[in-house]
């Protein structure tokens, strides 16, 4: 009973996290058209940079999380603007870019803060519950934080002006501008957004488990695979699949044991890629 | 001199002629010095890096070759990787010559990047490309949770050596086996069938429409490239003689990408050039130690945002630019 009580908390929590990664993701995409895959050394920068303000700075949790997510929407908008905006359109550059990007934190990040058994002190402790059906407390909050995020993020895209806007430039780019809509401050807006998203996937990753420079790629591979699956452009399936794929990468491990779980993930995204290419709620 | 009073007679200009032979003796001067380099270079380190650069020409080169199809394929360190350990484990496990696993892991390599690309063939542009990533994705950790098999994620170790002793061998083996892959790939580019992948690549739709069967030859440009990158894949297992399923996965896509499209993808040489630059240049830097990957993202970043065509368009900038300034000089003399 234990065990399931675990497994559940784990299959919600990779999925908030896979969620919030691939909304961020699909920000990027959705705008731009640019498949980011700098996306994941985002993510582990953001982990990073908040254990720097925490352990190495001494900071306040509650001081910490903001600057941290402020920083990365920033690095965000520097992004879109020097690295993105150019290359709209051209996918060869937009991979190398790309490749620079992750090239330039990864390095930056192993050099400046190691990466032997680093993370992030968890902001509370203790166990919640009777002992055989008990969870840690930090696990919990981990999970509302991220339902929370969510829930603010579909009633940022649902119910606000710059929400209404992005869902315009995805619909129809030329229809959008020729209403009056500044393409260009919205993909900003966006990008500041997705990697907002990012960071705070990262951090919530970061308090529980352990950090390093390369956790980013293995990310990448997950949050592909996940916008694939729920197709391109598509906000919605996203938190559908999210959650399938959280359930596939916290249970198959119980029934498969080692890296057997991951061929068996990849094998049936290939299978779901070769019947449906667009993915379950692509429309193309 | 009587190739001058000909072309005075048919009023053919003399510089033309000259060019003719100017162009295949650039290669011609490259290939003499590679191959008298081992004389000058005594430290072995340097000829290592070379041999790596010559994996990875082939890699390069094989990779464009499916892509003038228009395939981008995130998977060819993973076609190399099947190369690699098909033959290492044939070495290892069965004692098998170099010389029947190497051809072995190629046509491996082949089949399983056909019989991929069998169903695959219908998926266009970036679902093609997310298709092969996956594909990629699976073989690795196929190799990683083969057990004793493979070795798993701490390598094979303990596949036999081609040749005994000094790297200079191995060094005209892999520029003799770059050379024919070049050659092999530039006949292949250049003939019927590369002319009928750069039709597909354009429009799949007229293609379609005067008779080519589109499937059939993206399968038949994935085969020859992933052929090649099998080969030398093989090549390299029994060079290193040990392999790990860290040198083919994602990362070491990414970066065979990076050699080509440093280069210049829409040319054939860029591949070549691509290599050398971002393999050798940041050697010079080796004395950073943990900064040299910065080497590596600088020269990313300054052919991304000033060569739109790679190295290989840096003349036609460079003239351009020339152009321009000769243009302007007179306007600055009047003002």
């Amino acid at each position: 009973m234990g065990l399931v009580i675990q497994t559940v908390t784990n299959m919600l929590i990779l999925s908030a996290v896979f969620i919030l990664l691939a909304l961020g993701f699909a920000f990027v995409l959705n705008m731009l058209g640019i498949f980011n895959l700098a996306h994941g050394a985002i993510f582990m920068t953001a982990g990073y940079l908040c254990y720097l303000f925490v352990e190495r700075m001494g900071m306040t949790h509650w001081l910490a999380f903001p600057l941290t997510i402020i920083l990365i929407a920033a690095l965000g908008i520097f992004l879109e603007r020097f690295c993105f905006r150019p290359f709209i359109g051209d996918f060869n550059r937009q991979v190398m870019i790309c490749v620079a990007i992750t090239v330039v934190l990864t390095t930056t990040m192993n050099i400046w803060l190691g990466s032997s058994n680093i993370s992030i002190p968890s902001f509370v402790t203790g166990v919640l519950g009777p002992p055989p059906y008990s969870t840690r407390w930090d696990r919990v909050a981990t999970f509302v934080t991220g339902a929370i995020i969510l829930v603010l993020v579909i009633l940022f895209v649902n119910r606000t002006r710059w929400g209404a806007q992005m869902q315009a430039i995805t619909q129809n780019l030329e229809g959008a501008i020729l209403q009056g809509i500044n393409f260009h401050r919205i993909a900003a807006m966006a990008c500041a957004v997705g990697c907002a998203l990012a960071a705070i996937a990262g951090i919530l990753m970061g308090t529980i488990y352990n950090l390093s420079p390369f956790m980013g790629d293995v990310t990448l591979v997950k949050v592909l695979m996940l916008v694939i699956l729920a197709g391109v452009g598509s906000f919605h399936g996203i938190f559908i699949v999210g959650l399938i794929l959280g359930a596939a990468y916290a249970g198959i491990p119980m029934v498969i044991p080692g890296a057997a779980s991951d061929v068996a993930a990849s094998i049936i995204v290939l299978i779901i890629l070769l019947i449906r290419p667009q993915g379950f709620f692509g429309h193309e | 001199m009587t190739g001058t009073q000909l072309s005075e007679f048919t009023g053919e200009k003399p510089v033309a002629k000259t060019r003719k032979w100017v162009k295949p003796a650039i290669p011609m001067g490259l290939i003499i010095i590679m191959a008298i380099l081992p004389i000058f270079l005594g430290t072995s380190y340097m000829l290592h890096m070379l041999i790596l650069t010559f994996v990875y020409i082939i890699a390069g080169v094989s990779f464009r070759t499916i892509s003038i199809s228009g395939q981008f394929s995130i998977a060819h360190a993973a076609f190399m990787g099947i190369g690699a350990y098909v033959a290492g484990m044939a070495s290892k496990w069965l004692n098998w010559p170099p010389w029947l696993t190497m051809p072995m892991g190629a046509i491996a390599a082949m089949a399983i990047g056909m019989l991929f690309n069998y169903p695959f063939s219908r998926l266009r542009a970036i679902y093609y490309a997310m298709g092969s990533l996956f594909f990629g994705v699976v073989i690795i950790n196929v190799i990683s949770t083969g057990g004793d098999l493979t070795g798993g994620y701490s390598g094979l170790a303990g596949i036999h050596p081609i040749f005994i002793g000094s790297r200079v061998p191995y060094y005209y083996f892999f520029m003799g086996l770059a050379l024919v892959s070049i050659i092999a790939l530039y006949r292949f580019e250049f003939s019927r069938i590369g002319s009928t992948l750069k039709a597909i690549a354009q429009s799949h739709l007229v293609a379609s429409s005067v008779g080519i069967n589109e499937s059939r030859y993206r399968i038949l440009a994935v085969g020859v490239g992933s052929f090649f990158v099998g080969l030398v894949g093989a090549a390299y297992a029994h060079y290193n003689m040990v392999i790990s399923p860290s040198s083919f996965n994602l990362g070491a896509t990414l970066w065979i990408c990076m050699y080509v499209l440093i280069g210049g993808i829409n040319s054939f040489a860029g591949p070549i050039i691509g290599t050398f630059v971002l393999m050798l240049i940041p050697e010079f830097f080796r004395g950073l130690k943990i900064y040299a990957p910065y080497i590596s993202a600088g020269i990313l970043i300054i052919i991304v945002y000033l060569m739109p065509q790679g190295l290989v368009g840096l003349p036609e900038l460079v003239r351009s630019w020339m152009a321009r300034r000769r243009e302007r000089k007179p306007v600055i003399h009047a003002a």
